[in-house]
């Protein structure tokens, strides 16, 4: 029997012990070892270049290159790694622009002990995932697009 | 639960089907089933008649189909609210009866509580969609926007505050699009600031730009 590889993941938050939750957290799932940490958006993207992650769980508000322009750069310039967002930022406009960006996950942190891992399995296999509450805002934003507009 | 009951018309040609889901809802002690019709005129008719709260409806019908039944109920005397309840997993089912008025869109194959729950939420008139829907709508909305603009046009009007836009870009004062929206005028101040600090325009004339710029409005080619 083969043991398919693990999934490799690279963290990128700036808050060095949230990191370091998430890290050891990802790594005591027998299919996901993490393969590099990140403190900003910038090394973030320098490391999706140099680890080739398939992974990449971004936090949005962090110093030099925010999280969705880094998302942007990665998807962008096909470096291979999806992005997952993990963020206490649910706000839409923050969910649209991510999702602009090229971002195939949105993870609350409030829900990261329960939903990251699943969301990376997801992700990894070509799929999107999205924290309940955020997929009843897309739910949302996809009616508001589809919907006539009353008394236009 | 208060003493009245959500009246409920079930339109849906399967005649066994219909059965399950009438013995379903009558055990329910908040539901009451006022009527059963197998198709989509029947069903434009008896929600005249019986004025129920929630039609439930098929799509697939003999003589008027779900989508055209939708739109006539909506559009006509009766205030019951559609529930879509169908085996029908296609997005563009789901746009089109969504866009013809429904309240909410379940698959035959969700579980029995999924419809109670839905019943009870159209009736309260929220929107209803059993998850398979809502991840049928989500990746939609996903294959359409992913990496389309990254880092631009992060400005998301809502179609409201698009509407008070392009009041303002057609010149009304705030009273007069609050009328014409049928909504307060402090209403229409607060989606005015709403939209200004979205766009980061401080005054009428970036917004009136702005409009333009995304289409909003259209100059008339004369002027």
């Amino acid at each position: 029997m083969r043991i398919p590889a693990p999934i490799s993941v690279l963290v990128a938050d700036d808050d060095d012990s949230l990191r370091a939750t998430i890290a050891s957290a990802l790594n005591t799932e027998p299919d996901i070892v993490v393969v590099g940490e990140a403190s900003n958006g910038a090394e973030a993207v320098e490391k999706s270049r140099s680890l080739g992650p398939d992974i990449v769980i971004m936090d949005i508000s962090m110093s030099r290159l925010d999280g969705i322009a880094a998302t942007g750069q990665i998807v962008e310039s096909k470096l291979g790694p999806k992005v997952v967002i993990v963020t206490h930022l649910d706000d839409d406009q923050y969910i649209h622009r991510c999702m602009e960006a090229g971002a195939s996950g949105y993870v609350l942190k409030n829900v990261i002990a329960t939903e990251l891992a699943k969301s990376i399995r997801v992700v990894h296999k070509g799929g999107h995932f999205f924290s309940p509450r955020i997929a009843q805002r897309i739910v949302k934003f996809y009616l508001d697009q589809v919907l006539p507009v009353e008394s236009w | 639960m208060g003493a009245t009951k959500i009246k409920v018309l079930i339109a849906d040609d399967h005649p066994l089907f219909r059965a399950g889901v009438m013995s379903l809802l009558n055990q329910q002690r908040d539901i009451q089933i006022v009527g059963e019709v197998d198709n989509g005129k029947a069903a434009v008719q008896k929600a005249r008649e019986l004025s129920p709260d929630v039609v439930l409806i098929d799509i697939t019908m003999p003589q008027l189909d779900g989508f055209e039944a939708t739109t006539q109920i909506v559009r006509g005397p009766s205030k019951a609210r559609v529930l879509v309840l169908t085996q029908h997993e296609h997005e563009e089912y789901i746009k089109r009866i969504m866009h013809a008025g429904a309240r909410g869109y379940i698959l035959k194959s969700a579980v029995a509580e999924e419809l109670i729950k839905g019943i009870r939420a159209v009736f309260n008139g929220e929107q209803f969609f059993t998850p398979e829907v809502s991840r049928i709508m989500v990746e939609s909305f996903v294959r359409q926007t992913s990496g389309k603009a990254p880092q631009q046009s992060a400005i998301v009007l809502t179609n409201r505050e698009r509407e008070v836009l392009q009041g303002i870009a057609e010149g009304k004062t705030n009273q007069q699009i609050g009328s014409q929206l049928h909504i307060s005028v402090r209403t229409v101040e607060f989606h005015r600031a709403n939209i200004s600090a979205k766009i980061g325009a401080h005054d009428t004339a970036s917004l009136v730009k702005f409009a333009i710029q995304k289409g909003i409005i259209k100059l008339n080619p004369e002027q």
